[in-house]
């Protein structure tokens, strides 16, 4: 699927300018250390653009890199820069809110704060709480499959998308599902793109299901200073009531002295309803902590946004000493999992933070000051982590290093049983494989 | 290689799937295979060249495995309640029935997931598992019948959808047979990395492969449940009642209508509510969750409803009250078969806002095909049943009901809506499918099909209209 020629930076440019205007197209300065950029930048300024792009890349066999605000340029991929960096950051705004249907269409560079910002005002809400609100677009959310602590009550992307456009390797556009939020006609076709880190294609319009907004919200803390299993225990109580959390976030020790100062492990219950159930929920909570020996601490109101704020910023963007692993397993292995890596951690003496929720069984690591000299001893513990994961029939996937770590170690890892049919999907819409080529599980 | 019973080399088949399933789970004989000529979609039949009873997927593999090797076409089939012919077999297919592969394999509480075989009856996950506090959502009219394989397949909804999502949304983990007899599983914990092919697989209508265990998400209870009847005098008071409910900020669990000619229906059919003369529309709406909350809900629908010149509203007083409601609601379907010997279900999709509009064009539709229409339906997720009434005995009425039914189905796209909410496509709504799509968005799924049914064995001539298969032969030439 590779390509046997090479353009130099000008060949290219000049191909460009037979398409898009001069001042769309950049050249990139210098290699990043995170990779994942372009010989050349273009900045489409509508879905034409995007075509055409895409068939001059086609027709020269130019390999292409989708991007948005750039939060994931560490996630996936062995490559410095493709021939081409599409960047869909001047493809943003809201196409059509319609408020009644509670649907709303939005160009692939729209950042989720764009996007809050709108609804906010509209008393409505896009439950998509990924990370760099600012900093990611909606598109590139998407292609990323990100998802935030709240995703145990509102879903991910793959509950939220209904519609899309998006322009095939060879420069055709296919509308996907349909705007309404329910719908059944064909293959959901949405689903291949989600988390599909743009190797099928480059998304140019997106529509999404709303929420009312809720009319009250709130934070509770329950610290142990007995380890994470009693905060576990609780997060199984939770579960098993008729409490309806928004998230159920356990934090290592680590992490929760960065967040709130105090190091012991932490659960992170919080609420988003009306005021009554809400302070309701926060009682029942309490009780159950306190038989359980734990203590409770609901944050005031007025801190509850900059809560949430300070823990979107929590994964790596663009530092190329962090190394961060999104990990899968059943719910009822979170604990144990969060405490494997710190054990892994103390072991390999690495600086790692976690957190993962009792609700969606997904589990965060971040490891800082991975230096050059640091990378070995933190694919180690990647190794060691994927090891222990893969008992407990999950995975381990990393979400963010330095090209060289990405270089060292299969960032995805085990490709599956159906891998077959995947390598089949990319085959048939993306032959030439130009569209960001190996940013995806084994190689695709 | 037609229809099934002439075909040549037959009885090296059926002697074939006998040695893989025994002989007592193979039917071929004509008047065994007629039972199989149809599903809950009733206007098209075919017969299969043989109905085969698999145990385990073991056997489902070895049978598609032989299938494959002959080159013979088949069908996966669960309950036969579909309603647009995904289960109809068009040129002598075999049947794999998956009714005998029916236990709950496995429920783990605390990791909230259960196990079923594909041809476990939908409701009987929620009663096995009821006992806990525990159910699971996706309820369609007809759980007490269909299985989970087929609501996968179908990416079956159901009432509470609205604030729960569809099958979609709850299936974690399939085992799948793929059309060459290779066994598959998909999915696992949360975000199995790699293409969603657990998403693309449901509601791919069996046109993928053959799902023979399925991992499902179980929810917990909601605390409290709350019910609103409200009955109108005119629908345009009802379709608001529905829009202004959604912009107060209430999400409900259902919010249901029916319309004149279906409360007509269901006051017939076998549970009848009692609905006083003359309504026009019947609103149910449903709260549920926390019960702190719940009062203050209900409070301002019914307000809601008062604003929009409801002639009566209240809230259930008791589990039987709202039992009956729902009974009334649910078996609406086969109700009209009490006021009209056919009908014939549609399943269009609108954004909601557009209600008033898209139902007096279906009156409209109604009144120049001379064929009555009753509406029942998810108002809250602007989900459409149109029920053309029609007689198949006169000449030519069942086409005019399949062309009326074309012609809702056009208004809800010209609304920018879709052609199905959870009935499928099947072979009914083929040609529809051009309604929403263009040459390249079919081909482009075409594609993805033949990834998992290069052959095109699998439930073949299904969901795709007619042209979109010359595209494809060309494209193969
Ligand atoms: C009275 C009535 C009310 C209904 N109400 C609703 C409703 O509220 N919501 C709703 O969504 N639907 C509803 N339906 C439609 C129907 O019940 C659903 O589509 C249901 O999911 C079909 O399940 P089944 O087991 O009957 O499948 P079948 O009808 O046997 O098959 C349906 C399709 O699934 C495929 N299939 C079946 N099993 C498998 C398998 N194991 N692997 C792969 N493919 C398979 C078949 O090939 C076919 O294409 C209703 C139907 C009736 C008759």
């Amino acid at each position: 699927m590779s390509r046997s020629i090479s353009l130099s930076v000008e060949d290219i440019k000049q191909k460009l300018l037979t398409v898009v205007a001069e001042e769309q197209i950049g050249v990139t300065p210098e290699a990043g250390k995170l990779g994942n950029s372009g010989k050349v930048i273009v900045y489409p300024e509508n879905e034409q653009d995007v075509i055409s792009v895409v068939k001059a890349a086609s027709q020269n066999q130019l390999t292409v890199i989708p991007s948005g605000g750039s939060t994931r340029a560490g996630f996936g991929g062995t490559i410095e820069k493709a021939d081409i960096e599409i960047s869909l950051k001047k493809m943003r705004g809201i196409v059509e809110h319609s408020a009644g249907d509670l649907i709303m269409t939005v160009l692939p560079g729209t950042t989720l704060a764009d996007i809050e910002n709108h609804l906010t005002e509209k008393r409505q809400l896009l439950p998509l709480d990924a990370p760099w609100p600012d900093q990611s677009t909606i598109a590139g959310v998407i292609a990323a499959n990100a998802s935030g602590p709240k995703r145990v009550r509102y879903g991910s992307t793959r509950d939220l998308v209904i519609a899309m456009r998006v322009v095939y390797p060879d420069g055709t556009v296919i509308r996907t599902g349909a705007k309404v939020v329910k719908n059944v006609a064909g293959y959901d076709m949405n689903k291949l793109f989600i988390g599909s880190m743009g190797t099928l294609g480059v998304i140019t319009e997106v529509t999404l299901k709303l929420r009312p907004r809720p009319l009250f919200e709130s934070v509770m803390l329950v610290h142990s200073e007995q380890g994470i299993e009693p905060l576990a225990g609780l997060s199984r109580e939770v579960l098993n009531s008729s409490i309806e959390p928004v998230s159920l976030e356990l934090l290592t020790a680590t992490l929760n002295r960065k967040l709130t100062g105090t190091a012991c492990p932490a659960l992170v219950v919080s609420f988003e309803d009306v005021e009554k159930s809400v302070r309701y929920q926060e009682n029942r909570v309490a009780e159950l902590a306190k038989a359980a020996g734990l203590s409770t601490q609901v944050l005031p109101s007025e801190e509850v946004q900059a809560w949430w704020s300070r823990f979107r910023q929590l994964p790596p963007r663009k530092n190329p000493e962090a190394v961060a692993v999104k990990i899968g397993v059943w719910l009822t292995d979170v604990a144990t999992t969060l405490d494997d890596g710190l054990r892994l951690a103390d072991q390999y003496q690495l600086e790692v933070a976690g957190h993962g929720s009792g609700g969606t069984g997904l589990v965060y690591f971040y490891i800082s000051g991975v230096t050059e000299e640091r990378v070995e001893a933190a694919v180690k513990w990647l190794e060691k982590m994927r090891r222990t994961v893969r008992e407990k029939s999950g995975y381990a996937v990393v979400e963010h290093a330095p090209l060289s770590f990405r270089k060292k170690v299969d960032v995805w890892g085990d490709t599956g049983p159906s891998f077959r049919l995947m390598k089949g999907i990319k085959a048939k819409i993306d032959p030439q494989g130009i569209l960001s080529p190996g940013r995806f599980l084994g190689g695709i | 290689m037609k229809t099934g019973n002439t075909v040549t080399g037959t009885d090296s088949l059926i002697e074939g799937l006998s040695d893989i399933v025994g002989s007592k789970y193979v039917l071929h004989k004509y008047e065994e295979l007629l039972a199989y000529d149809c599903d809950g979609y009733t206007i098209h039949k075919g017969l299969p060249r043989a109905v085969v009873f698999p145990a385990d997927t073991e056997e489902v593999s070895k049978v598609v495995r032989l299938l494959y090797e002959k080159k013979i076409p088949f069908l996966p089939r669960g309950a036969g309640t579909g309603l647009s012919g995904g289960a109809i077999p068009t040129g002598g297919e075999v049947v794999i029935s998956l009714v005998r592969m029916n236990k709950l394999l496995e429920v783990d509480y605390p990791n909230r997931k259960a196990v079923v075989q594909p041809g476990y009856i939908n409701l009987k996950l929620s009663n096995s598992i009821a006992h806990k506090g525990y159910y699971y959502a996706p309820d369609p009219s007809s759980q007490q019948a269909c299985t989970i394989g087929g609501n996968v397949a179908e990416n079956a909804g159901g009432a509470h959808c609205l604030k729960y999502g569809v099958t979609t949304n709850h299936v974690l983990g399939l085992e799948l047979v793929l059309p060459d007899g290779e066994i598959v599983e998909i999915g696992g914990v949360t975000d199995m990395p790699g293409y969603d092919l657990l998403g693309l697989l449901t509601g791919s209508e069996g046109t993928m492969g053959i799902v023979t265990k399925i991992t499902v998400r179980i929810l917990k209870l909601p605390e409290g449940k709350q019910t609103v009847l409200a009955l109108f005098d005119e629908v345009e008071g009802a379709s608001r009642a529905v829009s202004d409910i959604i912009a107060a900020g209430i999400l409900p669990a259902a919010l249901e209508m029916m319309d004149r000619i279906a409360i007509e229906g269901v006051e017939a059919g076998n549970y009848p509510v009692g609905y006083p003369e003359g309504l026009a529309a019947v609103l149910i709406v449903e709260v549920d969750g926390i019960k702190e909350g719940l009062d203050d809900q209900i409070n301002q629908i019914i307000e809601v409803c008062k604003k929009n010149g409801v002639r009566e509203v209240k809230a259930a007083q008791t589990e039987a009250e709202r039992a009956l409601w729902w009974a009334n609601r649910k078996t609406a379907f086969g109700a009209m078969g009490t006021i009209s010997p056919d009908y014939l279900v549609q399943d269009g999709v609108i954004p909601r806002s557009r209600l008033p509009e898209v139902l007096a064009r279906i009156e409209e539709i109604s009144q120049e095909s001379g064929l009555r229409i009753a509406n029942v339906f998810h108002a809250g997720d602007g989900n459409l049943h149109p029920l053309i009434l029609f007689d198949s005995r006169k000449p030519g009425e069942t086409e005019k009901a399949t062309r009326v039914g074309s012609q809702v189905l056009k208004a809800c796209t010209d609304a920018g809506g879709s052609i199905t909410g959870e009935h499928g496509v099947g072979i009914e709504k083929k040609e529809e499918m051009r309604y929403l799509f263009n040459d390249d968005e079919l081909q482009a799924q075409i594609d993805i099909r033949s990834v998992f049914n290069p052959e095109n064995l699998c439930n073949p001539d299904k969901v795709f209209p007619l042209p979109g298969k010359c595209v494809e032969v060309k494209k193969a030439n």
